[in-house]
């Protein structure tokens, strides 16, 4: 098949990008267990940082060196403008490429749709929380937050740009002020630590191949950021741990008449199991006690920069042996 | 786009023109029967299609009505502030009940929804607090009849 120079680029760039991202990605799940490993031995909020980094890093990595590399590279010594014959393995890896970037759009899309109508639910029917004496709330806990009427208990955190804490009055209801005051703290860590955009950049992280897509890290993630906002809401106070694990069970249980046990299933389909660990951990002291500090190996940061600066100093000079590599893919 | 920014007009979870009976319903909330409400909505309608839609509304539940002589008269069963308030959960309970990961990506909530038949769970979970709570007073009380004892010998020394 005869393709223009301009949709020869572009296929490229998805070729290429796909073929990379797949090898990364490949190696990504060959080092998971020991990068879980690692993780088990941070503190929670380190772990869930690292647990990101990697899952980010084959984007980035393939961005990295698809734009700044293989494609200047392409266009400094292809001849503009000539149409070329171009191998059918290289036009599949082009549209597996235009694919996953398609779904990620959508997934994009989707969300994007689905956060407008969220929040433009919950701005015109949310009335702001407000702290006082006689719900037992503190400024610092109740800022930003909304109430919305519902029979099901729910504390969630919503939005992107300026998440917003929202609460259902079952749950206002169900929650002594105690366990409110904590389950706003812990929500509140969250939006502090910027979850939300990193549970949205996980959303639209494209897979390693159509059809696979690998949760493994976005649970993972999602297991330590809770705990890193346990451990935050709770402060070191043991107290603290009880009411937010009395605020965990009730709201999990949702056994009001209205809501049974069971109407708020998620797609995940919790066995229970992450709920169990946590109250566990707020029990056991874990989330109480100051967290192990177990950085990364300290060799790890110099050996990633002597690594990256070796690549630079082999790849720059060596670029044009680059394009017959990137023509062996476009022929 | 992607926050909570300015109003809309329309009323939440309604149409354009369920939104303007209900909106004239709202500003002055007595009862009204369809004669009474068409000249409150600002634009010539059908006296059946006003009639059509009070009936749809009362049927959502927003209005109550009852027969006065010949005709229903209607009023708000809520207000617009509980209304939208009542939509605004329905939609975050419709994100949790909703499986997908669009829904997922933009709500984080304080616990994972449990599924159904973890109530044995759920009640050894509760045992444990209670049984942690005990110790922690306990250990508190401990801490308050150990610390009055040594508080003359502390004198002493």
């Amino acid at each position: 098949m005869i393709l223009s120079y301009p949709v020869r680029v572009l296929c490229l760039a998805l070729a290429a990008g796909f073929l990379l991202h797949a090898v990364l990605m490949l190696l990504l799940r060959v080092a998971a267990p020991w990068l879980r490993r690692h993780a088990e031995r941070m503190a929670p909020a380190g772990a869930a940082r690292w647990v990101f980094t990697w899952r980010l890093a084959p984007l980035a990595v393939t961005a990295l060196a698809v734009g700044g590399i293989g494609l200047p590279v392409y266009l400094r010594f292809e001849p503009f403008g000539l149409a070329e014959r171009v191998n059918p393995g290289f036009l599949a890896a082009g549209a597996l490429g235009a694919f996953l970037c398609a779904v990620a759009l959508a997934r994009w899309g989707r969300a994007a749709w689905a956060l407008r109508r969220l929040a433009g639910e919950c701005r015109r029917g949310g009335s702001p929380l407000a702290a006082g004496a006689d719900n037992g709330l503190g400024a610092e806990a109740s800022a930003g937050a909304w109430a919305v009427r519902s029979a099901a208990p729910f504390v969630v955190l919503a939005g992107l740009r300026r998440p917003r804490v929202v609460i259902s009055t079952a749950a206002l209801q169900r929650l002594t002020p105690a366990q409110l005051d904590m389950a706003l703290r812990h929500e509140q860590a969250h939006r502090s630590a910027g979850d939300s955009w990193r549970r949205w950049l996980f959303l639209v992280l494209p897979d390693a191949l159509p059809g696979v897509h690998w949760r493994g890290p976005e649970r993972l993630w999602t297991r330590y950021s809770e705990w890193a906002a346990d451990q935050t809401a709770v402060a070191g106070q043991p107290w603290r741990a009880v009411h937010l694990a009395e605020a965990l069970v009730a709201v999990g249980r949702g056994t009001s008449p209205q809501a049974p046990l069971g109407a708020m299933v998620t797609g995940l389909a919790n066995d229970g199991a992450e709920l169990a660990d946590r109250v566990d951990r707020l029990l056991a002291g874990q989330a109480v006690a100051a967290a192990p500090h177990c950085p990364l190996p300290r060799w790890i940061w110099p050996a990633a920069g002597a690594l990256l600066t070796a690549a630079a100093v082999y790849v720059l000079p060596h670029a044009t042996a680059l394009y017959p590599l990137l023509e062996r893919l476009v022929r | 786009m992607l926050g909570f920014g300015k109003k809309t007009a329309l009323v939440a979870g309604l149409g354009r023109l369920e939104s303007e009976v209900m909106t004239a319903l709202w500003a002055q909330p007595e009862e009204a029967s369809v004669r009474e409400l068409l000249p409150r909505l600002g634009r010539s309608l059908a006296y059946t299609t006003v009639m059509t839609t009070l009936d749809r509304l009362y049927k959502k539940g927003l209005l109550t009505r009852r027969k006065a002589e010949r005709a229903f008269v209607y009023r708000p069963s809520c207000s617009r502030e509980e209304w939208q308030s009542q939509r605004a959960g329905e939609v975050v309970r419709e994100f949790l009940t909703t499986p997908g990961a669009a829904h997922g990506a933009v709500l984080a909530t304080l616990v994972e929804a449990v599924g159904p038949g973890q109530e044995p769970l759920l009640a050894a979970l509760e045992a444990k607090i209670r049984a942690h709570r005990s110790a922690l007073r306990a250990a508190e009380a401990g801490r308050t009849e150990n610390r009055e004892p040594t508080a003359p010998a502390e004198k002493s020394q």
